[in-house]
């Protein structure tokens, strides 16, 4: 099974995306990205979903020491309207895809995912 | 002709009085008329806060045109006085220059002349009132502004705001209708289903008005440049290549694109904000990555770039060959408020790149070919320079 990591500082979006990518994936999830960072490096995760706004260190900076770490990790922004421009920003710094808040719905967010593992 | 300004107009014959009257009337929004100096002066005195200009004859009963208008000047020595006069009047013109009259007249009146005459006369006037004019104009659109600015910035906070719990409701409600589903057939599970759809509709028109909110309220401040439109494609391109690499080879006018292409190979300059335009590339890139992998195999995708210009527009366009945009969608494709819900990649962030689109002053168009969609932007081509 594939290995999730995701990184968002709201609870409740934690659990509800934990809740439904638990279906089809091994789901561990982060509220805080400083401590999402160090369990990140050390753990076998093969994608990371990590929001872009968080009090403790934003999500483009962690995306960039995740990249640098090891660039075969996929990851994939999550971002609100208000941060678009910062989510295709995120793309120089080596996402592979963004997600915009609120979810079109679950499947897609899915999709996304496959996508990623399929190529 | 001076319909916003108010005469009083003075001459003891009668029949002057009565015929240059209508004539004003016709001129001025409203003619005060009266019949000597004593009279006049006292109607000045009542209607100061009206009166714009004075046309006065000069020799009158009770008290002349002269003493009148010394009169009326101390009182407000910047209102427009002219007076009119006959040849024999010579004496009385000195004495008016000296009280600072703004024009004369010589009767019998030449029509073109009295006009030229109130025209010079109400000059100063007329630049003042349009000056006071633009002023508040320049207020009102100042206090707009204001008003814009904090309307967008409390939107702003408000849609980030409401956009958290939105998230997680809606992908709860998702999941409550993937529980839903698996539950075994009951009239329980009918009546459920009926309120999830009614909670899932309901939560679709709040995620579109929030989307549009915040579309509104984002307000770029990047200042306008010259800038070379294929170098910010290559640049877009580039940002979206982690993921393009595995989906699709695209083709800029003709070539395969390569990560280490010459970004200034070629120059299309036109006048637009650089970050913005390149928000806009990548949207449409993405929306066709999204389509495009629903085709099966690399080779049987493709996107095409193509960048040309003529005398006056630098046009960029994006086809795929995806299948095109669906009829159904096809006419709210731009449209912010239109759910695009059934139509999976295709719409994300179109409202947003026609509205940067528009304040960039270019034009966004798509349309169906050969199998594809075919997405259009055009800018006002910077004019040329030597370079």
């Amino acid at each position: 099974m594939r290995k999730i990591a995701i990184v968002d500082d709201e609870k409740n979006i934690l659990d509800m995306l934990s809740t439904f990518l638990e279906m089809s994936y091994d789901v561990t999830t982060f509220q805080n990205p400083v401590l999402a960072l160090d369990a990140i490096k050390k753990g076998d995760f093969d994608l990371v979903l990590c929001d872009i706004m968080m009090p403790q260190m934003s999500g483009l900076d962690l995306l960039k020491k995740l990249h640098e770490d090891n660039k075969h990790l996929i990851i994939i922004m999550m971002t609100a309207f208000d941060t678009m421009d910062r989510a295709l920003e995120a793309h120089k710094f080596g996402a592979r895809n963004y997600i915009k808040k609120p979810f079109k719905s679950l499947a897609t967010i899915q999709e996304k995912i496959e996508e990623q593992f399929q190529v | 002709m001076f319909k916003e300004f108010n005469v009083l107009y003075v001459e003891d014959e009668e029949n002057i009085l009565k015929f240059t009257s209508n004539i004003f009337k016709s001129l001025f929004n409203k003619v005060f008329s009266q019949d000597n100096g004593e009279d006049g002066l006292n109607c000045y005195i009542e209607y100061q806060e009206q009166i714009d200009i004075i046309i006065t004859d000069i020799n009158m009963p009770k008290k002349n045109g002269i003493q009148m208008s010394k009169e009326i000047k101390r009182l407000n020595p910047l209102v427009p006085i002219i007076v009119t006069s006959a040849h024999n009047d010579n004496d009385f013109l000195y004495k008016a220059i000296n009280i600072g009259i703004n024009g004369y007249i010589i009767k019998p009146f030449e029509f073109n002349e009295v006009l030229e005459a109130i025209k010079k006369a109400l000059e100063p006037q007329v630049l003042k009132n349009q000056l006071k004019k633009q002023e508040e104009e320049n207020q009102q659109t100042l206090l707009k502004s204001a008003k814009f600015t904090a309307i967008g910035q409390l939107t702003a906070g408000l849609t980030h705001e409401i956009n958290t719990p939105l998230t997680y409701i809606k992908g709860s409600v998702e999941i409550t209708n993937i529980l839903l589903k698996s539950m075994e057939d009951s009239v329980l599970k009918e009546r459920l289903k009926k309120q999830y759809t009614m909670i899932d509709d309901g939560i679709d028109r709040i995620t579109n008005i929030v989307d549009s909110m915040s579309e509104m309220a984002q307000n770029s401040s990047e200042k306008f440049e010259d800038v070379n439109i294929y170098e910010t494609i290559i640049v877009s391109i580039i940002m979206a290549y982690n993921r393009s690499k595995h989906i699709t080879q695209i083709y800029i006018n003709n070539e395969p694109f390569q990560i280490n292409i010459d970004k200034t190979k070629y120059r299309f300059l036109a006048q637009v904000q650089k970050q913005r335009v390149e928000q806009v590339w990548i949207i449409i890139i993405n929306n066709a990555l999204d389509e495009l992998i629903k085709v099966e195999k690399f080779d049987n995708r493709r996107l095409d770039i193509s960048i040309i210009e003529n005398d006056d527009e630098v046009k960029v366009s994006f086809k795929d060959n995806a299948g095109g945009i669906k009829d159904d969608i096809f006419d709210h494709l731009f449209d912010p408020f239109k759910s695009t819900k059934e139509s999976s990649g295709m719409g994300i962030g179109l409202s947003i790149a026609k509205k940067i689109i528009d304040e960039q002053y270019g034009n966004i168009t798509a349309r169906n070919e050969d199998n594809g969609a075919v997405f259009e932007v055009i800018f006002k081509k910077t004019v040329s320079r030597l370079s």
